[in-house]
């Protein structure tokens, strides 16, 4: 137990000093939320039913996405490019545990874009922004990250084995802010896509975090919601594990990891 | 004159396919190609959330902004002669340095021409954007002018990645800058008064303009006088960038920090 501790902590420290020098990571936490908070302000505040906390978690859910999106795609890429992979799979710790860890690392420092888009709506347009259930919204946060961690953790091992798949995922930060409904309803979106809406673990985590925020009636109750947002999370998980396996095993049984 | 020209095309021509280096085909189908559709579309759903506007308004402005994929390409192919540690062979070259300079550019603009055009196509047969009374010679000017005003922004922009760095923060702030204030998404009028100098000086805001008038079958008169304004500064960007790019290679010469300046 102490040794699982010890390598989520060291690899957590890592990836946040890793983080904290990566222009991109910085611009991706900061500036993006900062572009996609106003932005949205200035395109949502006409509307008759304008609720600003809304833009402020929907940003927030945005910038962590994104930070998430790119990490998680480019980690265990970014231990190839420096030729420490093969180490790292052969080492006695989870390489699944050094991985997660290293996510939760990046959760932590994605809160950053939380802060931000509030501070954006406070502060730079004045708006009262207040939680309409606190304590709700709170455990909401917390299942929320834990499911962006999750869908994160997909996407981590399926970027470094197909290069077209890589490519392909990188493209996925607007279309998970719709699918999941960050800053907009899924009705504007085609009925054809709702399937794949509902299977997605940031949809839950935007509905329950909108839900408790602006304290508006969901379609279904709440316990029910965060069921369903750990429900999935649960999924996205169970569909890492084997992708992590595959990852390791063409890394020491079959040695093509690095010819992908 | 028949050297520079020479030099003008084949410096183009391997800039171009030099990008092919790190961009595979999947790549460019997705990154180059799916992206800015993506972002389009995601943006007009937001702009019809809002309803502030009707949704044609937002598609066409989105539809412009996607000139800003020649711009990454452009920033990053200046700015990644550092990186591959080619700057010096370029330096120490008699070439021409505006011809070598500006041919950075060509390929890029004119592949970033096909991304303009399937953002029109994109919105016109996805979100049933109406073209029916479109002046057709008009919007083909204003994608050219985007195009080559956003190309412009990419040449400064990867000159002045030798000092910050990171062509690719530089290019990525320059195009959320460009989906704020060049009146793709926010009307002009309702930006703060502090922001509409900033507004001016992103190459797109009168290309945006110009195209929402040639989309609704406004006549080319109407909207040339602004894509002139707008070819005018990507112009001035792009020799901000030569300048820029001059001052770099003349200080490095001197300090003989041409590969950590």
């Amino acid at each position: 137990m102490t040794n699982l501790l010890r390598v989520l902590v060291v690899s957590m420290a890592l990836e946040l000093r890793q983080l904290a020098t990566s222009r991109f990571m910085l611009f991706g936490v900061i500036v993006q939320p900062f572009f996609v908070a106003v932005t949205t302000m200035f395109m949502l505040r006409h509307r008759p039913d304008f609720d600003p906390v809304y833009v402020v978690v929907g940003a927030a859910l945005s910038g962590i996405w994104t930070v998430i999106l790119f990490e998680g795609t480019w980690l265990i890429g970014g231990e190839r490019g420096a030729g420490t992979l093969e180490y790292l799979v052969a080492a006695p710790s989870s390489f699944m545990l050094v991985v997660g860890s290293r996510l939760v690392g990046t959760m932590a420092f994605s809160l950053v874009s939380m802060a931000l888009s509030w501070a954006i709506g406070a502060w730079l347009f004045g708006y009262s922004i207040a939680i309409a259930q606190p304590v709700p919204f709170l455990v909401s946060t917390a299942l929320a990250l834990v499911a962006l961690w999750a869908t994160g953790m997909v996407f981590a091992p399926l970027g470094v084995m197909w290069r077209t798949v890589g490519a392909f995922l990188s493209t996925m930060e607007y279309p998970v802010y719709a699918l999941s409904g960050f800053l907009f309803p899924i009705l504007l979106l085609p009925g054809w896509s709702r399937p794949a809406s509902l299977l997605l673990p940031p949809y839950w985590a935007a509905l329950a975090l909108h839900g408790t925020s602006s304290g508006e009636s969901l379609a279904f109750p709440l316990v029910a919601v965060w069921g369903l947002l750990l429900l999935s999370t649960a999924a996205a998980v169970g569909v890492a594990w084997p992708l992590f396996r595959l990852v390791q095993r063409r890394a020491r049984a079959d040695g093509t990891l690095a010819l992908t | 004159m028949t050297r520079d020209l020479r030099l003008l095309a084949v410096s183009s021509v391997f800039t171009y396919r030099a990008l092919f280096m790190w961009l595979n085909p999947a790549a460019y189908l997705f990154n180059k190609t799916l992206f800015p559709l993506v972002q389009m579309s995601f943006f007009a759903l937001l702009g019809q959330f809002g309803g502030a506007r009707p949704l044609a308004f937002y598609l066409v402005g989105n539809a412009v902004v996607v000139a800003f994929q020649p711009m990454f390409t452009i920033a990053g192919a200046v700015s990644g002669e550092r990186r591959l540690g080619t700057l010096p062979y370029v330096v120490g070259s008699p070439a021409n340095r505006v011809v070598l300079f500006f041919g950075r550019g060509i390929g890029q603009a004119l592949d970033g021409l096909i991304d303009l055009l399937l953002a029109f196509w994109f919105a016109s047969l996805l979100f049933g954007l109406d073209l029916s009374r479109a002046n057709w010679l008009g919007i083909a000017l204003a994608i050219a002018t985007a195009c080559y005003g956003a190309s412009g922004l990419g040449l400064f922009l990867g000159a002045a990645a030798y000092l910050v760095l990171d062509a690719n923060v530089l290019a990525n702030t320059a195009m959320f800058a460009m989906l704020l204030l060049t009146g793709a998404n926010v009307p002009l009028e309702e930006l703060p008064g502090w922001l509409v100098p900033l507004s001016s000086a992103l190459p797109l805001t009168r290309s945006v303009e110009a195209a929402r008038l040639f989309t609704s079958g406004g006549d080319l008169a109407s909207g040339l006088g602004l894509l002139a304004i707008d070819a005018l500064v990507g112009t001035l960007w792009a020799l901000g960038g030569l300048a820029l790019f001059s001052w770099i290679e003349t200080q490095a010469r001197r300090r003989g920090s041409l590969e950590g300046f």
